[in-house]
């Protein structure tokens, strides 16, 4: 009876749930890879199914989060900056389901792949995977104050790579409204 | 500026949930639930539960810091992280007014090598600030923890560590309130503030410990690591003057999910 409850349950999970799984581990790996990580994250679940808390979403990304880090062990190298953006070109939404102009989306896109891996986490865990900071905090096993730090610094950093990008004609035509006269 | 923020841009590109494909689905799914693996025994863990839950953060500002004597290095680093906290523009709010100089209420050594400490600072507003290192922070202890080692913020709200209900939360408004009991890499830790200003010492006893720790004079703070608390799902603390004198007594209830 138990058993048949998990496994209508445990269904429902993968079919609610399968497809953000499958969108987190886009963004890590490369798309032949995708269905491995979904997999073998699902299969973690479903050894120790009575264990893992409700709603389990957060649980499954860490787990996701895990599975991937062992396809990088795998792997033996580390990831290029080139390879990270067109791993998150491939997972982000197209520019116009974006609603952005195309370079607005590259110069996100390359802001994004240019941080520090733990600071990209904890921005896109909550921004792309829908989770509560408190989730994502303990999805990176971290306290929610160091959570709250790190994102801070890398909407900080992310910014500033955006400014630096930013063609210098919309700078232009916005520091003309604000710098006092005579100004630098 | 930017037509739209580092924000707008990230969220408007969060990705479309892309149903998985149906066969692919459907067998992987059947060859899971097939699967007879023994199923893991139910672990209880404990989880560092945060001490700092912020909900919002408030606005410092920087007049002349006065109180107790800072010394260099950490303190330096701990109140320039706070200042520097009351600076950014989204952690606007309420004004605490100044900051007074930090107070280390714990440095403890784990078993991994690497220190955890805690340092508390009140306001001129009566508002408390807290910094702490991170659980992923290298400190050995020696000169300062740099600054991202730290998490930090004021007007806080922790984990009611002597409420028995684990999810009580309460505003953090007086020094005492600020404590806890985790355990991650380096084995379980122990650290809070007597409520007792007289207090020298504190009796620690519960599941795998008893001990006696000494209480700071200057802070009223008290920690130490416990090796031999895995177990403990609470903790008698039972708070002594210099005469050997009990002042009082309390129970922390470890928080074990």
């Amino acid at each position: 009876m138990t058993e048949h409850r998990d496994v209508r349950e445990f269904t429902e999970v993968w079919q609610r749930d399968g497809p953000r799984v499958a969108a987190y581990a886009r963004r890590h790996v490369v798309a032949n890879d995708v269905s491995d990580v979904v997999a073998e994250t699902f299969l973690h679940a479903w050894r120790r199914w009575a264990d893992v808390p409700r709603p389990p979403l957060p649980w499954l990304i860490g787990a996701a989060r895990k599975v991937v880090g062992n396809e990088r062990r795998g792997e033996g190298r580390r990831r290029a900056l080139e390879h990270r953006i067109v791993l998150l070109g491939d997972a982000a939404r197209s520019a116009e389901d974006a609603g952005l102009l195309a370079t607005d989306r590259m110069t996100a896109l390359a802001a994004l792949a240019a941080l520090p891996e733990q600071q990209r986490e904890a921005l896109l865990l909550v921004a792309w995977d829908g989770l509560t900071p408190d989730q994502a905090a303990a999805v990176m096993g971290v306290r929610p104050g160091t959570f709250r730090v790190r994102t801070h610094r890398a909407r900080s950093a992310a910014q500033q790579a955006l400014d630096l990008s930013e063609p210098p004609a919309r700078l232009a035509r916005v520091s003309l409204s604000t710098a006092p006269k005579g100004g630098i | 500026m930017n037509e739209h923020s580092i924000d707008d841009r990230i969220t408007a590109l969060a990705p479309l949930a892309e149903q998985l494909d149906q066969e692919w689905a459907e067998s992987t799914l059947a060859r899971i639930v097939a699967d007879e693996s023994p199923r893991q025994a139910p672990r209880r863990t404990r989880r560092r539960v945060a001490a700092i839950a912020v909900t919002g953060a408030l606005t410092l500002t920087t007049g002349a810091a006065v109180a107790a004597a800072a010394g260099e290095g950490p303190f330096d680093t701990v109140k320039d992280v706070l200042l520097d906290f009351a600076d950014q523009p989204n952690t606007s709010g309420n004004d605490v007014g100044t900051i007074h100089d930090p107070l280390l209420v714990a440095q403890v050594e784990q078993s991994n090598g690497v220190v955890f400490a805690v340092w508390i600072a009140t306001t001129s507003s009566g508002d408390i600030c807290s910094a702490s290192t991170t659980s992923d922070a290298t400190w050995d202890g020696g000169g300062s923890p740099a600054p991202g080692d730290l998490e930090y913020g004021c007007g806080e709200y922790v984990v009611d560590l002597y409420d028995p209900d684990p999810n009580t939360i309460i505003r953090l408004e007086r020094p005492d309130q600020l404590g806890n009991f985790f355990e991650e890499g380096g084995g379980p830790v122990l650290y809070g503030i007597s409520p007792y200003p007289d207090a020298v010492a504190v009796h620690v006893h519960g599941a795998g410990v008893d001990r006696t720790l000494p209480v700071r004079e200057d802070s009223l703070g008290y920690g130490a690591a416990l090796p031999g608390a895995t177990d403990a799902a609470s903790m008698e603390l039972t708070f002594s003057d210099a005469a050997g004198r009990t002042l009082g007594s309390r129970t922390l209830f470890a928080p074990v999910d």
